[in-house]
């Protein structure tokens, strides 16, 4: 089933702002525009991995997962058709608008719009940080993790498990309460919480390859008066050492370093807890890039 | 008997009766907080605020006296939408229909407890 998280595509006023944050702080690479309305983010030699398209207001259009190869999309689809999920194959401009060779489309719990593909387009050696980094770790662990709210947490859960074929990784239950999923080795590519009639992205995670770049982000933040969402911490389930900026767009960035791996041994587990320590919320609105969903 | 919305019998009749509701009294066990909500268009109070103090839970017309942890801004309707628990504070919130700020990981730890609160709602007569 689907291998990685290949990209993530959002709708927003902001791109002017992202034309900075991305680069100059998060060091992705900025692709030369090809219309004014859709601004692509690098994180490695794919085409893109984050695309922030023009819209009135934030929110979350579709997110992108690398199927590997055109046999195990087709049996993605036919994984959708038998578990009475939707799903369709895409059309050539919709492959070409994300640089892919094909691409299923499904419709998520809440109507997240998802897009399994294969085949999404590789320039090698072409990648240029924005600013001086170690790096973005992805390869077989995709573009990072996305942190989802929907509206119904079960029948999310068989979505991504028998629609996606994801598979659960643990669980945190605090205040709120949090499933996670993966795909490959990384600890998750997607984690969800249930919010009653809302839909929507709360942050994409991006980890780089040294922990230097972690606290010259976080300097860069702090210099430039990004707000802060929560403070550096460590992660009890994943262990990455990460801390949250607001993005332009409303939703989190998680920006870390040194998450553990998860193998064909893996037992999944329990937390009371999101953070060995650190973490402290310091936001001072809410997150996210949500709307509602109608009922 | 009728209580009107966002009058200061509503807010004494929901403060008794959250305080009678053993899962909302569980859900706020523990958590102190001051919610301060202002409310356009409203045809009663136009602030009131909800405190929570560890084993105890009132609502109030009017501003607090001390200073509040979150102040939320809404409209009547929106108000009223999620009093009938046909959306709950935390959507509101987090899509915008509510513009929240301050201690949003407070708001946040409070979550269920205030979602569970139409539910108590439920058990008043309330005119809208």
């Amino acid at each position: 089933m689907v291998k990685s998280l290949a990209y993530v595509g959002v709708a927003s006023p902001a791109l002017a702002e992202w034309e900075a944050f991305g680069p100059e702080v998060l060091g992705m690479e900025v692709r030369e525009r090809e219309n004014d309305d859709v601004l692509q983010l690098r994180m490695d030699d794919r085409h893109h991995r984050l695309a922030i398209h023009r819209g009135e207001r934030n929110s979350l259009l579709y997110l992108g997962w690398d199927a590997g190869d055109e046999d195990t999309l087709g049996a993605c689809f036919e994984v959708l058709q038998r578990n009475g999920l939707s799903g369709r194959w895409g059309t050539e401009e919709e492959c070409q608008e994300r640089r892919v060779l094909s691409m299923v489309v499904a419709d998520g719990p809440g109507g997240i719009r998802h897009e399994i593909v294969s085949g999404q387009k590789v320039e090698p050696k072409t990648f240029r940080p924005g600013r001086p980094i170690s790096g973005f770790v992805t390869g077989e662990e995709g573009m990072g993790h996305v942190v989802l709210a929907v509206p119904d947490l079960k029948e999310a859960h068989t979505f991504y498990t028998s629609g996606l074929g994801l598979r659960k990784s643990d669980e945190i239950s605090t205040f709120i309460d949090l499933v996670f999923y993966h795909c490959n080795p990384r600890h998750h590519s997607l984690a969800l919480t249930q919010i009653p009639g809302v839909r929507g992205l709360h942050h994409v995670m991006l980890e780089v390859a040294d922990i230097d770049d972690v606290g010259l982000a976080y300097d860069l933040c702090m210099e430039r008066s990004i707000p802060i969402s929560m403070t550096l911490g460590r992660h009890v389930n994943d262990q990455m050492v990460s801390f949250y900026v607001r993005s332009p767009s409303g939703f989190d960035i998680e920006y870390g370093w040194g998450a553990i791996s998860v193998g064909a041994d893996w037992s999944v587990a329990q937390y009371d807890r999101p953070s060995i320590w650190g973490h402290k919320m310091i936001a001072q609105t809410p997150p996210g890039a949500f709307e509602e969903v109608p009922r | 008997m009728p209580v009107q919305f966002l009058s200061d019998d509503w807010a004494k009749a929901l403060t008794a009766a959250a305080s009678e509701h053993a899962e909302f009294m569980s859900a706020a066990s523990g958590k102190h907080a001051i919610f301060e909500l202002s409310v356009a268009d409203s045809p009663a109070a136009d602030v009131y605020h909800m405190e929570f103090s560890g084993d105890s839970f009132t609502v109030r017309a009017g501003a607090p006296t001390g200073d509040s942890d979150i102040k939320a801004k809404l409209d009547y309707a929106t108000n009223v939408t999620i009093s009938r628990g046909q959306l709950t504070g935390q959507a509101a919130a987090m899509t915008g229909r509510m513009q929240v700020t301050g201690n949003i990981e407070k708001m946040m730890s409070l979550g269920k407890a205030l979602d569970l609160l139409a539910r108590v709602e439920e058990s008043l007569d309330i005119t809208y």
